[in-house]
């Protein structure tokens, strides 16, 4: 079993500060400026309160990066940890303060209020939009008293990174859903079986921040399994022979810092190496196996989904069906009776037809299915397993009976 | 299914036989409910034994239901309802 060492994320938290001009030059000119969780925060910001007292509060704003450099996105908005910031008479500044409310930024950042005000032609850039925020809410302050100024010259230690990335999830924090993500966070998968439908599975799950995601297969990449991965191998890289997990993970590691590799094929023996995992998709090929992983997982009370698709000829087109199988803790697990657990060399039918875009799709409802249990997608229904019926492109659910 | 069409089924009672399409081929059927076996049996595939389950899917059912037929079970046959019969089976 192969541990894959974390990489050190510090040097790539001072790279953007130092590599970006605009934060640079907040830094330089004194103000307490950070990146955390993929947000830009500017502390230190003295503001006149409702009672005209002067009070503390910090500045955040939503970071664009391009190339691990800050690129200023048109987005004017900023958000106020603190209370109201006022006028020196203590008059709310309305004109800058758009909704009240407190916003989950992920990573426990919680703001209070948000800001908006744009000059002609917006912002140039985040020190252009950061000094503007600052300088209008700090202006009061500094009129009652001189020393209040945001610009602090503090030796700053640059704040841990304990993401699972190699770079910020600047995706989630923009779109502001990033405590949304952060349910996703605790899960330990499993995937077992990386053929068409279990890489599909790995590129959605890489691109989330679990604590660790662990592959089964004892594969080799082939130039057939090419044609239903994501990405695009070199005949170069085809020709070095690596197994699935080996290829793959040299794929997703340069995005996931946790990515462990088993290459090896699930069997009884080694079944204990899902003992650390809380959650395994299983997009196996062989089914006989699959019982024993059932078997062994219900025992285990961890939570699994199964997928499997069928590809058929009719004529001289295809048809098919793509099913995915949950087996959360609540559900009754009849559906296991219902699972083909044949091996390919029994298969009768010899069609092992599969397409990258019906993997892809198939490991999509099982992503899908997994973030509806994690509670980051709304779940009206509890559906045990969705079937893709190809030639009526129709998705038809089975609900739990309980 | 048009409105004339129902109501000239409601006049002159059910038809006796009707289509239902599996996998795409259309069969003429008129029983009242079909089994997961005879679905598979029509569609020329057959599960061998309790571990090798082909997977049976309907829709366009009685009411517009869909859904997936398990062995051992029928369901209530309606006018052009679809069938559909694969082995989900690879990954």
């Amino acid at each position: 079993m192969k541990l894959k060492s974390i990489r050190g994320c510090f040097f790539m938290l001072k790279l953007q500060i130092d590599h970006s001009s605009d934060l640079k030059r907040l830094r330089d000119e004194g103000y307490t400026v950070y990146i955390k969780g993929g947000i830009l925060f500017v502390e230190d910001i003295p503001y006149v309160n409702s009672k005209c007292e002067i009070a503390i509060g910090t500045l955040i704003s939503t970071l664009t990066l391009l190339g691990g450099r800050a690129k200023y996105d048109q987005d004017h908005k900023a958000y106020f940890i603190g209370n109201a910031p006022c006028h020196k008479d203590g008059r709310e500044m309305s004109e800058i303060i758009n909704t009240k409310g407190t916003q989950n930024h992920g990573d426990e950042i919680i703001s209070q209020m948000m800001l908006s005000s744009k000059p002609e032609g917006n912002y140039r850039d985040y020190h252009h939009k950061m000094t503007a925020y600052a300088t209008m809410i700090s202006s009061p302050a500094q009129s009652l008293d001189p020393i209040a100024t945001p610009k602090k010259h503090k030796v700053f230690q640059e704040v841990e990174n304990d993401s699972m990335f190699h770079y910020y999830d600047t995706n989630a924090s923009r779109a502001s859903i990033s405590h949304i993500a952060d349910k996703l966070k605790p899960y330990k998968i499993g995937i077992i079986g990386l053929g068409g439908t279990g890489s599909y599975i790995l590129d959605f799950v890489a691109k989330t921040p679990v604590s660790q995601i662990h592959l089964f297969d004892g594969d080799e990449f082939f130039s057939h399994n090419a044609f239903r991965a994501p990405g695009a191998p070199s005949i170069e890289e085809l020709n070095t022979g690596m197994k699935k997990v080996e290829y793959l993970e040299k794929i997703y590691s340069k995005m996931h810092r946790n990515i462990i590799v088993h290459p090896v094929y699930m069997n009884e023996e080694n079944l204990p190496l899902l003992d650390t995992v809380d959650f395994v998709f299983v997009a196996v090929d062989e089914g006989s196996v699959k019982k024993v992983i059932f078997s062994y997982l219900d025992d285990k009370n961890i939570e699994y989904v199964d997928v499997g698709m069928g590809v058929s000829i009719k004529g001289d087109k295809l048809s098919g069906m793509l099913r995915t199988t949950s087996f959360m803790t609540s559900h009754s697990k009849r559906l296991q009776a219902s699972i083909n657990y044949s091996n390919a060399e029994d298969d009768i039918y010899g069609s092992n037809i599969q397409i990258a875009e019906l993997n892809a799709l198939n490991a999509s409802l099982a992503v899908l299915a997994w973030k509806q249990s994690a509670g980051f997608y709304q779940s009206l229904i509890d559906v045990e397993q969705t079937m893709f019926t190809l030639s009526t492109m129709n998705l038809i659910r089975t609900e739990d009976a309980a | 299914m048009s409105n004339q069409e129902n109501s000239r089924d409601k006049i002159l009672g059910p038809e006796k036989e009707f289509t239902i399409i599996i996998d795409g081929q259309e069969h003429d059927f008129n029983e009242k409910k079909i089994s997961y076996e005879k679905v598979i049996q029509l569609a020329g595939k057959s599960s061998i034994g309790p571990d090798r389950m082909v997977t049976v899917a309907y829709e366009r059912g009685e009411h517009n239901k869909s859904g997936t037929l398990e062995v051992g079970y029928e369901v209530k046959v309606n006018k052009g309802m679809f069938f559909h019969v694969e082995a989900t089976n690879r990954s």
